[in-house]
């Protein structure tokens, strides 16, 4: 079931250089219980679209296009729905969790805040709950713990008390930026077990924001693909990994070096464009290794090729010539462990 | 073999730890790096891989002789450096360098990138043939920049770009060892592949030694030829790096391997998660004996008694375990958890 229902997108900032497009036409859904991983490189545009759906950007950034949350526009909706949506229909988690828990206030404070601004319920309830999500989210003692101040906890402890409160007023939408980014590996692998329990506990629609694969493969549904502010290609995760379409998912997949099938890594050469200079065309086309002439000036759209309407990419390249190397991809042997 | 290029024996840094904010009191110590030792042969790359607050980052610094240490002995070709003043450091100084982790913060935004490059050849008063600006275009031809750039700011240049201006500086000289902390760590995945097969193409043209500290093991599976696994200040388990990722013996090592995800989403699906217990405690308070025993989930009583020692698998191959990893992939997570060994310390009661 769609919940969230994003429709051209798009968010232009005012720079001293000109209007910059972060977020350029981007259109996608969450499911019910799915996790969507929205991937790209810095500058992609991967955060502002989230920013741009809590409405979290400051006054003069401008966002156009649709959101529909349950039949709410988030693009257009007032401050006041606005602050009954957020924290309730759609939550948040960021990168760091260091800074964005309130150091002067316990995280039982801070949690209950979470749920009495969207519950008219007695004190003691409220408390209740908080100590229920903090032992949801795997933290021992929770009733203890409540009367704990930020500091006293460690990395990967705090990020779990950040979905506690994004998860406290079950959302239909979780927002997660780079959840496990900022978390040492072994504590990322907890973090990702906590977050697919959840998933299926609260029936969330995830919107999962990264720049690595590998934890994209493994809790996500489907991937979109972000590059220079547009979705370059969007699929069911599994055909991501093994027919990926567009030169710009064969170039991120190549540049793993867990996927390497030789001393050399398959680069892409250049860097991610400044958003103030993007390119004409496919926004791809400067470090495209099959560009051709048509890529230079005319957009691709994101598209089905033929009748396969789960998979969509955005590139000029006949059919046959993007199946050849996806399949090319498969056929090397992934690392095993 | 060869003799190798840097020796490293039982190594050990403390930091003081202070109380109050004016007067610091000092109160005690914490081991940052504890009885580190280690070898690097000419034109290796030795990985160094561990998690936050292993130590690793502290140990380049102890090699570099940034920070002097408490005990231990460090030797660069043969020649002990361990106590060598500022000044005799100098010789030593243009073999050994450093590419740090962030190129933000590690090139001066005030000078020109020609001259943070040339900055090495004028305080060692080097005298290149062609002179310093020819030198200075040879290397940022070298490692992928363009002369043209000689007179921009760092502000103009992208991540990658900063580290391969960081990566020019760290070459003029022409050293023998570079000590790498992080160096793909704040990049683009994309960019992350640039600069790690511009490293690859420096070394075999060069014949360059590489340490190679980083917390992916992608990565550092990638660039090494032998590694060492830290754990809170001590090396947990090393060997030759497909010996060591092949099976590691180590249940640190094992679970950490285990906890990187798997870019293939069917294997992801397919593979039963070990996930260890809590967290990298403070080395503030670091347990004894085995550091890692609170959270292995093999530990028998003797782990928490007894320093393991070594116990050696391939050739190199060594792990400081009491009840190593007996086969690996395991066939069910809960596997790392039981042991086939008695427990010495009820065997010899």
């Amino acid at each position: 079931m769609t919940v969230l229902d994003v429709r051209e997108l798009r968010t232009t900032f005012q720079t001293r250089e000109g209007a910059a497009c972060a977020v350029d036409g981007v259109s996608f859904t969450l499911e019910r219980g799915r996790v969507l991983g929205l991937v790209g490189e810095s500058g992609s545009g991967k955060s502002v679209t989230s920013l741009s759906l809590m409405r979290l950007l400051p006054r003069g950034v401008r966002v156009e296009g649709q959101a529909l949350l349950n039949g709410v526009d988030l693009v257009t909706a007032a401050d006041a729905e606005l602050r009954r949506l957020r924290g309730g229909e759609i939550a948040m988690i960021f990168q760091d969790p260091t800074t964005s828990l309130n150091p002067v206030y316990t995280v039982g404070w801070q949690l209950e805040e979470m749920i009495r601004l969207h519950n008219d319920i007695p004190r003691a309830q409220v408390r209740e709950r908080a100590r229920d999500m903090l032992g949801a989210v795997g933290i021992a003692q929770p009733a203890t713990r409540l009367d704990d101040y930020p500091h006293q906890f460690s990395g990967g402890m705090r990020q779990r008390v950040m979905i506690a409160m994004a998860l406290a007023n079950n959302p239909s939408v979780l927002i997660a930026d780079e959840p496990t980014t900022a978390l040492d590996v072994t504590t990322q692998a907890q973090i990702l077990v906590l977050l697919r329990r959840l998933r299926a506990e609260f029936d969330s629609a995830i919107m999962l924001i990264t720049h690595d694969l590998g934890v994209v493969a493994e809790i996500c549904d489907d991937v979109a693909v972000m590059y220079g502010g547009r979705i370059v290609e969007r699929a069911p995760v599994d055909e991501i990994f093994e027919s990926p379409r567009h030169p710009y998912t064969w170039g991120l997949l190549d540049s793993m070096p867990s996927r390497a099938t030789s001393g050399r890594l398959r680069s892409i050469p250049g860097t991610p464009p400044s958003l103030t200079e993007l390119p004409g065309g496919c926004r791809f086309h400067p470090r495209c290794p099959v560009a051709m002439d048509k890529c230079r000036t005319e957009p691709p759209a994101l598209r089905p090729e033929g009748d396969d309407g789960g998979h969509l990419d955005a590139c000029h390249l006949p059919a046959e010539r993007k199946r050849a190397h996806g399949q090319g991809l498969a056929s090397a042997p992934a690392v095993s462990r | 073999m060869s003799e190798p290029l840097l020796v490293v024996e039982d190594l050990v840094k403390d930091f003081p730890v202070k109380r109050g904010a004016v007067f610091g009191r000092e109160i005690g110590t914490v081991r940052a790096v504890d009885g580190v030792s280690f070898d690097v042969r000419p034109g290796e790359t030795l990985g160094i891989v561990g998690e936050s607050g292993c130590g690793k980052s502290t140990l380049a610094r102890c090699i570099m002789r940034l920070l002097d240490v408490e005990s231990g002995r460090i030797e660069f070709e043969g020649r002990d450096i361990t106590h060598l003043s500022r000044r005799e450091m100098r010789d030593v100084r243009s073999d050994l360098m450093m590419v740090f982790q962030d190129p933000y913060e590690s090139l001066n935004p005030h000078m020109r990138v020609g001259d943070i490059i040339a900055e090495p050849l004028e305080n060692f008063k080097r005298r290149p043939e062609g002179g310093i600006r020819h030198r200075v275009e040879e290397l940022l031809d070298r490692v992928g920049l363009r002369p043209e750039h000689h007179d921009r700011y760092p502000h103009e240049f992208s991540g990658g770009q900063r580290q391969r201006i960081g990566i020019a500086r760290a070459l003029a000289l022409e050293p023998k060892l570079i000590v790498c902390d992080e160096p793909v760590t704040a990049l683009d995945v994309s960019v992350q592949a640039q600069i790690l097969n511009l490293l690859s193409d420096l070394q075999g043209e060069f014949g360059l030694t590489y340490i190679f500290i980083a917390h992916d093991l992608d990565v550092v599976r990638h660039v090494s030829d032998r590694i060492c696994v830290m754990y809170l200040g001590q090396i947990t388990e090393r060997g030759r790096c497909e010996d060591v990722y092949r099976h590691p013996r180590h249940p640190y090592s094992a679970s950490l391997m285990a906890a990187v995800p798997i870019a293939d989403p069917k294997l992801a699906r397919a593979r039963k998660p070990i996930v260890l217990e809590g967290e990298i405690p403070s080395p503030l308070d670091r347990p004894g004996a085995c550091r890692f025993h609170p959270r292995c989930p093999r530990a028998a009583e003797i782990c928490g008694a007894e320093d393991p020692p070594a116990r050696q698998f391939e050739p190199e191959h060594e792990a400081r375990c009491y009840f190593p990893v007996e086969r690996w992939p395991l066939g069910d997570p809960s596997e790392l958890g039981s042991r086939k060994d008695p427990d010495p310390a009820v065997r010899s009661a």
